[in-house]
């Protein structure tokens, strides 16, 4: 009897801790994987795949920041695209000497939470199709280019740290993108010349937003086309890029804040480019359908460049510019130019709000116009017309309209400018400016 | 003990200890290793476990953020995820706030605080330090009040000194009819932003932006209720007075305002007091105030732009007082109503797409030429209206330069002014421009020639077109 009920809670005994055995280990044999998040299951832990941690999933990985993203990267398999890489538990002090995407499986896509602190990188990264970095921060997570031997394959001239997507070189790689992101982050060029940040390959839903780009003397931010053309890549119809500071004191003559080179990317809006005398322009625009909007330039020999850039399909054309500040808070001289419209132009271009700092508001070679007013409330050149442009400005300086309640009195500043006396009657109601061989005065038009 | 129980002990012991690098390492995430065991992961720290317990919920966020601050090595920034804090004190003392505590070091490591669902009651100013960006759940599920005992003129300050990277998401600010502002941003510059937050009865100003606070923005996706009718609960809505605004800018150049509704109970002066020069204000809906958006009362107001902006009395809900001018440009030829208490220099400035809702009111009204633009003259809105450079001499001001494609006619030149444009038709040989017309305006007929009636080009001369070519 007593033998029977000992062989019975044995077996009990047995059932249970089989039971609790498969229970326990279950989760480490069949579903759980190094890097899952740990979560409760009532009064016990279990694993939840709502996010793959980098740190986790790489520990027993050797070598520096990169080969461990990489080999979390690299644990994603089928079925896992989209999947959100949190590296913000990694140390960074090891550096990164590859492109962690290299370890992604073909198609698969990710977005990858960097941590805070410096990660010095030999080697650029290229973000494939569908996939984003995002930081903890300007000047939290920063991304440095080493100064020792940094190296980029899939530059084909300009090197860069990023690239959104990867270029076509030598007919191998590369092709259009879509929704490569880049956010909440700083690149530190270490004033190398080399680019911040390339796109030639990413189009719809692609962006970069609150992003630093400091110490960069090549390109901060390129938007460009792919070197094998524009059917394997080119960054129009990306953006909007957004709340971008640019800052180096190291500028070269080659060096840009942002060039928009024969494409057409959405807009650029909330930029702040800051670099030194060396330096020639800040904002290339040579694309067309351009918004360009809440800008300061401090630093540079131009502000914005619109058509400078030959050789493209796309002229700096129908663009559209707001809210353009110039200021000398970091250096002391103002750009000679704010805006300087070049006669690779095409026109129709949109101006309003501008604020210099000093020297010209605006230079327009186009049409061949000069402002020195220190706010310009709007400036619009549209298409050539019998040897001239069609052409509207607040500026007195060049042809305009003006209007006031009593007739006008004595010289005036542009020749061909209209005045509209609003309390006017027969003779006394529209004016001209016009020189009359002596003096340039209002003259009574009717 | 039998054998059955031997071994289920056994078994819950090495489960107890499976679990145990989640206690003792609790402030991190636990994530799982190789080993199929938990171990933590330095991707945020979790204010809400014992660790850090308090009873204020200020002082608990503190405790994290101090273990981060107080690393042998501390960490370039830290995310603090007090998300967790939901169901635990939401209080916080009238001396506590995340970064300062009575007799403790300031917080000063970078980093980003993620707030729970619910309200958290504040009891004195967040002053938010450099580098620090807070983000709620949603502008309708994280909400900042006013607790007990509350001291401070403001909910939320950016900053106490110059600084960068300061940013406020996603949140809601309840101000119960408090006379306070909601957020004051004087110090924080480049790469600071409010986005997606709500600011609700906050009877001083909801964002003000001061002049240190240059190069900062966007202030994007805000919705700012200066008080209202119906949904401000009684008697906290009777305090709001017309020096309430949604905005102030004060002497800064910023990255814009982009997407904003303010509404208020009718009492207000205005919903944006813009005296700064260079700001962009884009896509915003106001109801309730005298004046959408009041340029030049307290300071110079130059190269501006103004771009799809509406205005309207009251919802279909009666949510909201009556409206009056979408956009009023102060100067010294005010209207008789609706008069600016100071007016400075506003030129340069570039409105594109203003609209008022109520035909009884105005779109525009312009101080310095007298324009105002108004329903009752059929002109609910205007597509563009450019203020200029002033023309002067040694004896004054005699006009501006400026284009509109206004056709407020008015009977001039007593309010309202009439606004001269350039119209542009096809009227052929014979047949001359239709009176009236804004005296000083000019019409170029397309398909007239100047040897017949149907002339070319005419100007409009005391209200009537006459022919010039």
């Amino acid at each position: 009897m007593k033998h029977a009920r000992v062989s019975s809670q044995r077996r009990i005994g047995q059932v249970l801790a089989m039971l609790l055995a498969v229970l326990a280990v279950a989760p480490v044999l069949y579903a759980q994987s190094p890097g899952n998040n740990a979560v409760y299951n009532g009064s016990s832990i279990t694993w939840s795949k709502s996010f793959l941690d980098a740190y986790g999933a790489s520990l027993t990985t050797s070598g520096d920041f990169c080969a461990k993203l990489g080999a979390a990267l690299g644990t994603l398999g089928t079925g896992t695209a989209g999947t959100v890489v949190d590296a913000r538990g990694m140390s960074v002090t090891a550096g990164c000497a590859t492109d962690p995407f290299t370890h992604l499986t073909s198609g698969l896509s990710v977005r990858v939470l960097l941590p805070a602190g410096t990660l010095s990188m030999t080697h650029s990264w290229a973000i494939p199709d569908q996939s984003q970095i995002v930081g903890e921060g300007p000047a939290r997570t920063i991304l440095q280019a080493s100064t020792s031997g940094f190296t980029d394959p899939y530059a084909s001239s300009d090197t860069a740290i990023l690239h959104m997507g990867k270029p076509s070189i030598g007919g191998s790689g590369g092709g259009i993108v879509f929704e490569v992101r880049i956010e909440h982050l700083t690149l530190d060029g270490q004033g190398q010349s080399l680019d911040g940040i390339d796109n030639q390959n990413a189009e719809e839903l692609s962006y970069v937003d609150d992003v630093a780009i400091n110490n960069v003397d090549g390109n901060g931010l390129f938007l460009g086309v792919d070197p094998e053309g524009k059917s394997n890549g080119v960054a129009s119809h990306s953006g909007p890029y957004t709340n971008i500071t640019f800052q180096t004191s190291s500028a070269t003559s080659s060096t840009a804040c942002i060039n928009v080179q024969f494409s057409e990317p959405r807009a650029l809006y909330g930029v702040t480019c800051i670099g030194n005398a060396s330096s020639n322009g800040a904002i290339l625009v040579d694309g067309g359908s351009v918004a360009v909007e809440d800008v300061r330039i401090d630093g540079f020999q131009d502000g914005i460049r619109i058509g400078s850039q030959t050789g493209g399909s796309d002229s700096g054309q129908t663009d559209l510019f707001m809210n353009i500040t110039g200021t000398t808070t970091v250096n002391s001289t103002a750009t000679a130019n704010l805006i300087h419209i070049y006669s690779g132009s095409t026109g129709n271009i949109t101006i309003a709000g501008v604020t210099s700092a000093g020297n010209n508001s605006i230079l327009d070679s186009l049409t061949g116009a000069t402002l020195t007013d220190a706010h310009i409330g709007t400036y619009i050149v549209g298409q050539a017309v019998s040897g001239g442009y069609s052409r509207f400005t607040t500026s007195p300086a060049l042809p305009t309209w003006a209007v006031g309640s009593s007739a006008p009195s004595g010289t005036c500043t542009s020749n061909g400018s209209l005045f509209s006396n609003t309390g006017g009657g027969s003779g006394t109601t529209l004016y001209a400016c016009a020189n009359n061989g002596t003096s340039t005065t209002w003259t009574a038009v009717k | 003990m039998t054998y059955g129980k031997v071994v289920l002990r056994r078994t819950l012991v090495a489960l107890h200890w499976l679990a145990l690098p989640l206690l003792v390492t609790a402030q991190y995430n636990a994530v799982y290793n190789s080993s199929g065991s938990p171990t933590p992961s330095a991707a945020f720290i979790d204010a809400s476990v014992s660790t850090f317990s308090s009873s204020d919920f200020c002082t608990q966020v503190y405790n994290a953020l101090s273990y981060a601050q107080t690393l042998t090595v501390p960490p370039a920034g830290v995310v603090i995820d007090a998300r967790g804090l939901a169901a635990f004190p939401n209080t916080c003392g009238t001396s506590s706030t995340p970064w300062s505590q009575t007799s403790k070091p300031a917080i000063t490591i970078p980093s980003t605080i993620l707030l729970p669902n619910g309200t958290i009651d504040i009891g004195t100013t967040w002053i938010i330090p450099p580098q620090t960006r807070i983000i709620g759940k949603g502008k309708t599920q994280t909400t900042i009040a006013a607790g007990s005992g509350f001291t401070g003129s403001a909910f939320l300050q950016m900053c106490s000194s110059t600084c960068t990277g300061v940013s406020i998401s996603d949140l809601f600010i309840s101000g119960a009819g408090a006379n306070v502002t909601g957020i004051i941003n004087q110090y924080a510059q480049e790469l600071s932003f409010v986005q997606n937050v709500t600011i609700n009865e906050v009877e001083g100003i909801g964002i003000d932006i001061e002049s240190g606070a240059t190069n900062s923005g966007p202030y994007a996706g805000l919705n700012i209720t200066a008080g209202g009718t119906s949904f401000c609960d009684p008697p906290s809505c009777t305090i709001v007075q017309p020096t309430t605004l949604c905005i102030l800018i004060n002497g800064a150049s910023t990255r814009g305002i982009h997407g904003l509704t303010c509404t208020a109970n009718g009492t207000p002066n205005a919903g944006i007091s813009l005296n700064g020069n260079n700001n962009s204000i884009e896509d915003v809906h106001v109801e309730g105030v005298i004046d959408g958006i009041r340029i030049g009362e307290k300071a110079a107001a130059a190269a501006n732009y103004l771009a799809n902006i509406n205005g309207g009395s009251g919802g279909s809900l009666g949510t909201s007082g009556v409206q009056h001018n979408v956009v009023h440009i102060c100067g010294s030829n005010p209207a008789s109503t609706y008069v600016c208490t100071a007016s400075f220099a506003v030129t340069d400035l570039t409105l594109l797409q203003i609209k008022t809702t109520d035909t009884g009111h105005t779109a525009l009204l312009d101080d310095i030429s007298g324009v105002e633009l108004d329903g009752t003259n059929s002109n609910t809105s205007v597509a563009f209206y450019i203020r200029g450079e002033a023309l002067s001499t040694t004896s004054g001001t005699y006009g501006y330069t400026q284009l509109t494609t206004a056709t407020a006619t008015g009977t001039g030149p007593t309010l309202p002014t009439p606004t001269p444009q350039w119209v542009q038709a096809s009227l052929g040989t014979s047949t001359t421009p239709s009176n009236p017309c804004a005296t000083g305006a000019i019409f170029s007929n397309i398909t007239g020639t100047t040897v017949s009636t149907g002339h070319v080009l005419w100007a409009c001369v005391n209200g009537s077109w006459t022919s010039v070519k």
